[in-house]
């Protein structure tokens, strides 16, 4: 199927979204809360697009992320009346998160350089657009999500610091786009979310692994033995050359 | 479809196979992040190549959570799409064969892509111990 977007036609396959056809021919669409491998939310709102389906139709706001490509739709996705939604999104997630280095980044791109609401009281640099707790149910573990409504929505474990269900794999904190979730690694002692965790040191190389509670985890995911993931990449490498040397039966069975 | 072929008996522990691979993988790529290992041995003095077999039912592709490992129709590798990865590591603790890694300096896994068809390893080597064919 062919549509427009600013004008140019481009070919779409069908169960694409709007902004991975933009995305695909180099439009420039901002987002906070979109992220490839996990499932579209619609959130953060910063990749509204115009859509019309007829020429003379009165265009439509839709976040892209979400919209499916249809056939001869035509899309605008730098109108004027786009980029003053946009930077008022920015504006209010200023008052939110003026501390975070990428909204102070954005807003200024979308000419905000002064939020010009009331600050938050306490401000968080968390932006609520749940790539954390998508991140953790897609990993399979469920710990986190969010809690309260309007100005008192978080991210929180299940009654504020019930920590059980985290595995401590860290994609949480890995996937979070202004880095507001607390990760420690020291050696093999991780920490996060209030919870210490004990990293399983390599039984080839001592380098630590994964955490018990991670390795059960996929255990049960995977169907193999949870002692299976408590060997390092690097451990496992050399546990294969050893493996190959003893086959094809050079030097003593043993790489140095 | 071509594969890369690993001779280990012709292996003569020169890591020329390394250097290939570390050169032709930029972004933050050094020696000891290259995708393919040549374990030196002796005696004889030789080597044991190790790198990534594609598995057909691969282990890393069976625990990623959100299918950022998928098969390249075209060279046959598994590939690594960047994008969809949620720093999980699980394919990292899956792999029997620890041939993919995790790089926290470029905050991406790695691993061996055949070079999107030109395997740079098999080209340099100077025993023919890897081989595309």
């Amino acid at each position: 199927m062919i549509l427009t977007i600013n004008g140019r036609p481009l070919a779409a396959t069908p169960g694409e979204t709007l902004l991975q056809v933009a995305r695909r021919a180099g439009v420039d669409l901002p987002t906070l809360c979109h992220h490839e491998g996990l499932e579209a939310w619609g959130g953060c709102r910063l990749c509204v697009v115009e859509v019309r389906r007829r020429p003379d139709d009165a265009p439509k706001v839709v976040p892209s992320c979400l919209q499916p490509a249809e056939d001869g739709v035509r899309v605008e996705t730098h109108t004027e009346h786009l980029l003053r939604i946009r930077a008022t999104l920015l504006d209010l997630l200023l008052t939110r998160a003026p501390d975070s280095d990428l909204i102070r980044r954005l807003a200024v791109e979308h000419g905000v350089s002064d939020g010009t609401f009331e600050p938050r009281p306490e401000p968080t640099s968390c932006i609520l657009c749940t790539l954390c707790t998508r991140a953790c149910a897609a990993v399979g573990a469920h710990a986190i999500s969010t809690a309260g409504r309007g100005a008192e929505g978080e991210v929180s474990l299940p009654f504020v610091d019930d920590a059980d269900a985290c595995v401590g794999c860290g994609s949480c904190a890995a996937v979070c786009p202004t880095g507001c979730i607390e990760l420690k690694d020291a050696g093999s002692r991780r920490t996060i979310w209030g919870r210490t965790f004990e990293r399983v040191p390599c039984e080839v190389t001592g380098q630590p692994t994964v955490t018990r509670e991670y390795a059960e985890l996929l255990a049960r995911r995977s169907g193999l033995p949870v002692d299976s993931f408590f060997v390092s990449d690097e451990g496992r490498r050399r546990q294969t050359a050893d493996r190959v040397a003893g086959l094809v039966g050079v030097g003593d069975g043993r790489v140095a | 479809m071509k594969q890369l072929v690993v001779t280990p008996i012709r292996c003569i522990g020169c890591r020329t196979c390394e250097i290939a691979c570390a050169f032709s993988h930029p972004a933050g790529r050094t020696p000891g992040r290259s995708r393919i290992r040549a374990f030196p041995i002796r005696p004889p003095e030789g080597g044991i190549p190790v790198v990534c077999f594609q598995c057909d039912t691969a282990a890393c592709v069976t625990v990623c959570p959100t299918a950022t490992l998928t098969r390249n129709p075209r060279t046959g590798a598994i590939d690594y799409a960047e994008a969809r990865c949620v720093h999980c590591r699980a394919c990292v603790a899956a792999c029997p064969f620890g041939n993919i890694g995790y790089d926290d300096a470029s905050r991406r896994c790695y691993k061996c892509d055949l070079c999107s068809g030109d395997p740079q390893c098999a080209k340099f080597c100077p025993s023919r111990a890897l081989e595309f064919a």
